[in-house]
């Protein structure tokens, strides 16, 4: 903290113009107002505060994202050209409208992912359900079969953005986040031929892979900066928490081992 | 009425300040854009957890931001598309128009140099109005660490415009402050 005087912080003075200092800090400025090098630090908060917004005024929205948004509300919650089928919130439940026979949730996460996958990303599966250390069979291709068999335990218990490598296979922890049962979730991504994004939460000891998809391998490396929407689909529909901070997240972990 | 019902209108009226704050993150109009709509799908999702009555900017800056965060850390790499800053005026005009043009885009471009936590900040107080608690809790950090942060990019932002020439230091109104 920058001391103008031995007393106000910039701090201070910066509250003090913005209006939020609190009135005992306030009578503290006023009282030293006069001394010029307080006025010229309260002028600079000003300034900048003034030519910040005066910087970027609203800017008019394109009609396209404008028209996409209107679809968007008008259909409630997905693009009007989105053949997946749409969500309903019923309380704090989110559930696919689907026939009167009532799937398991997660298989209808699968249908929804599935249809996702087909327009979306053009290749891929997801394995839901399977507990590691079991043989799991796979639904999916080559990509998401990668992930049978690899020693995820240790790799899932590393803080985000770790690389850990397994027998040659590259994984790395991207985000944690809290599951609708507040259960510990790990998003991670699998590189190898191709790139598998997985979701992996903790139940009774042991960690469940719930969600993987393949992606396409792009010749030209390009990533995508609208980035996986079949996951990014998934988190939505499970009602996943914002992503947990670095010490959150250290908490979290350390109550694994 | 839902909350769908609720949140729908506000979304449209809300584009051109939710692309404002999407562009500070993104430093990318297109990047920006579809971070808007990826955001816009996801309040329809979640619109039950939005309480009418309370700032609804604030709500949005926050789906914005998480969404953000977890696609910097999918892809490992921040956005380093340099924004189109507006072009000067060269000729034509009066000499006032074209200098207030270029004062306001050197202040955009040096905006975008701040560091992304600088820069996050002062576009939340400064430039969308949010208080310093608003601004807190849209981060998820104390009000401590909003004041650091904040007065560490003014002064900072200060410094870049001065050492292009332009005046930073505002006579106080005479408004009554604090």
């Amino acid at each position: 903290m920058a001391q103008v005087n031995g007393e106000i912080t910039d701090e201070m003075l910066m509250a003090y113009a913005d209006g939020e200092a609190s009135p005992a800090e306030a009578a503290r400025v006023e009282a030293a107002l006069g001394d010029p090098k307080m006025e010229a630090r309260l002028a600079l908060f000003d300034g900048t505060r003034r030519l910040s917004a005066e910087a970027f005024p609203p800017q008019p929205v394109p009609d396209a994202l404008r028209a996409r948004i209107e679809a968007m509300v008008a259909t409630g919650g997905r693009p009007a050209n989105d053949a997946r089928p749409a969500v309903e919130t019923a309380g704090n439940v989110v559930a696919l409208r689907q026939p009167a026979t009532a799937a398991p949730r997660r298989q209808a996460f699968m249908a929804m992912a599935a249809s996702v996958l087909g327009l979306a990303i053009g290749v891929g599966a997801f394995f839901a359900g399977a507990e590691f250390g079991s043989p799991a069979t796979p639904a999916g291709g080559p990509g998401v079969a990668q992930l049978a068999g690899l020693p995820l335990d240790g790799a899932l218990a590393a803080p985000s953005d770790t690389t850990t490598n397994l027998d040659g296979t590259a994984l790395r922890t991207v985000a944690s986040f809290r599951g609708a049962g507040g259960e510990l979730c790990r998003e991670f991504a699998v590189e190898a031929e191709r790139t598998v994004s997985g979701v992996a939460c903790r139940r009774e000891g042991a960690w469940e892979v719930d969600f993987a998809v393949a992606s396409l391998p792009d010749a030209g490396g390009y990533a995508p900066a609208s980035g996986n929407e079949a996951l990014d689909a998934y988190l939505s529909g499970i009602d996943a928490g914002a992503p947990l901070d670095a010490a959150a997240e250290g908490e979290a972990l350390a109550a694994l081992r | 009425m839902t909350a769908r019902d609720d949140v729908g209108p506000m979304l449209i009226a809300f584009l051109p300040t939710m692309r404002r704050f999407a562009l500070s993150l993104t430093r990318s109009v297109d990047q920006a854009d579809d971070l808007v709509q990826s955001a816009c799908e996801r309040a329809l999702l979640s619109a039950e957890s939005f309480a009418p009555g309370t700032r609804f900017d604030a709500w949005m800056f926050r789906i914005i931001r998480n969404l953000w965060i977890d696609r910097i850390r999918r892809t490992k790499t921040q956005a380093a598309v340099p924004v189109e800053e507006a072009d000067t005026v060269e000729g034509g005009g009066g000499e006032d128009a074209a200098v207030s043009r270029l004062e306001l885009s050197d202040t955009a471009a040096a905006i975008m140099r701040l560091p992304d936590e600088q820069r996050e900040v002062l576009t939340l107080v400064c430039i969308e109005g949010l208080s310093y608690a608003e601004a807190a809790s849209v981060i998820g950090v104390p009000v401590g660490t909003i004041m650091s942060r904040l007065s560490r990019a003014r002064v900072k932002l200060a410094g870049m415009l001065e050492a292009k020439g332009i005046t930073v230091a505002a006579p106080r109104s005479s408004a009554t402050r604090g």
